[in-house]
């Protein structure tokens, strides 16, 4: 399936309150197509994406989805390693494998030696997911049920044809109102859910106090 | 000297900022030994650029934050924070070395070299957030306890 369609029915199939992180410049071409409030498109990410998805989806109950390339990826690794020790629940990449580098010409990447692809990513405590025959196959039905029960943190790998999609307009937004918009999206508290426990503790201003048994004895003599 | 637990203070009390992350450097070992980890959420990074986007990432959330980092990055500097740069994404990156790795960069940054750090700071930390670009603090080897 090629990169383009996988894109649309993954969008299709997320929830309007997940935050989309698109990361390369082919890669964001070919999502900006569909563009919404909620997404994020750093055409030169060279491998900054995932840690930025990380580190929104530390800070917010929100499902973060980055989709990146596996050149994307390769180029920094470590972060794999980094997602899965942080055990975010709503930190999701979506790893689009088309086996090269679109933007030299499809040139090939290291990913297709690797022996375990997902193994290279499960030793890292992510767990890790395919829903290749499930696009291949169609079934978008059912995957609309699964879908909202997905937990991280978690990497989706995804094969896709080589090549893009061609005749696509350049992305034209200005990147300060970008930023205000998705972190706008982020701190809009209305459609929070129940899941989110913030990372940072408040000031202590509240006075403890000491349990005290003589009160307890009264109460039960009463 | 500058002691690393009113350093600390300072910056997650006085000028809310709560969210690092890094890699550990042994010229900052005196700030990792006095973190206040109720007030403050760290990340242990992989690597630096990891913590880059980590911080900028809790930015969008509306978590002001800093990168602890090596100063042996600072030759790569500009190219380092070119995503914060492009996107607007302000932080602070707090290292370690000597006066040139403070001042060669055309973003707020300040070298810290005695006691008087808190006005540096606040001017590093308004400068970046009225800017919405990086600030650099680099404290001078040695003055940290």
């Amino acid at each position: 399936m090629k990169r383009y369609t996988v894109i649309k029915h993954f969008m299709d199939l997320l929830h309007e309150n997940d935050i989309l992180i698109f990361s390369g410049s082919e890669l964001c071409k070919e999502a900006y197509q569909y563009k919404n409030n909620n997404c994020f498109y750093i055409e030169d990410s060279v491998g900054t994406a995932a840690a930025f998805g990380l580190g929104m989806a530390m800070c917010t109950d929100k499902r973060i989805f980055v989709f990146l390339g596996e050149g994307e990826l390769l180029r920094e690794l470590g972060v794999i390693a980094q997602i899965g020790a942080s055990k975010c629940s709503n930190i999701f990449l979506v790893l689009l494998d088309n086996g090269g580098y679109q933007t030299a010409g499809g040139y090939p990447s290291v990913f297709d030696s690797v022996l375990s692809k997902k193994g290279l990513i499960f030793n890292s405590n992510t767990k890790v997911i395919t829903f290749t025959k499930h696009f291949r196959d169609k079934e978008f039905k059912r995957l609309k049920d699964r879908f909202p029960r997905l937990m991280g943190p978690m990497v989706i790998l995804m094969d896709v044809d080589k090549g893009t999609k061609k005749g696509l307009s350049k992305i034209n937004i200005n990147l300060k109102i970008q930023r205000d918009n998705v972190s706008k999206f982020i701190l809009d508290s209305t459609k929070e859910t129940a899941m989110f426990v913030p990372p940072i503790l408040p000031m202590p201003d509240v006075e403890t106090k000491t349990l005290d048994i003589d009160m307890l004895n009264t109460g039960g003599n009463n | 000297m500058v002691k690393a637990k009113d350093f600390w203070n300072y910056l997650c009390g006085e000028l809310d900022y709560r969210f690092f992350a890094g890699v550990a450097c042994p010229g900052l070992s005196p700030l990792y030994k006095k973190m206040k980890p109720k007030f403050m959420h760290y990340v242990p990074a992989v690597n630096e650029r990891i913590g880059l986007g980590i911080v900028s990432g809790a930015y969008m959330a509306g978590y002001k934050g800093g990168l602890l980092m090596d100063m042996a990055f600072a030759y790569d500097l500009t190219s380092f924070i070119k995503f914060n740069v492009n996107n607007r994404i302000p932080l602070l990156v707090i290292g370690y070395g000597d006066r040139d790795s403070a001042l060669t960069y055309d973003f707020p940054s300040e070298f810290i070299n005695g006691p008087t750090y808190d006005k540096k700071i606040r001017k590093v930390a308004t400068a970046s957030e009225f800017e919405k670009i990086p600030g650099l603090i680099v404290i001078k080897e040695g003055v940290l306890s």
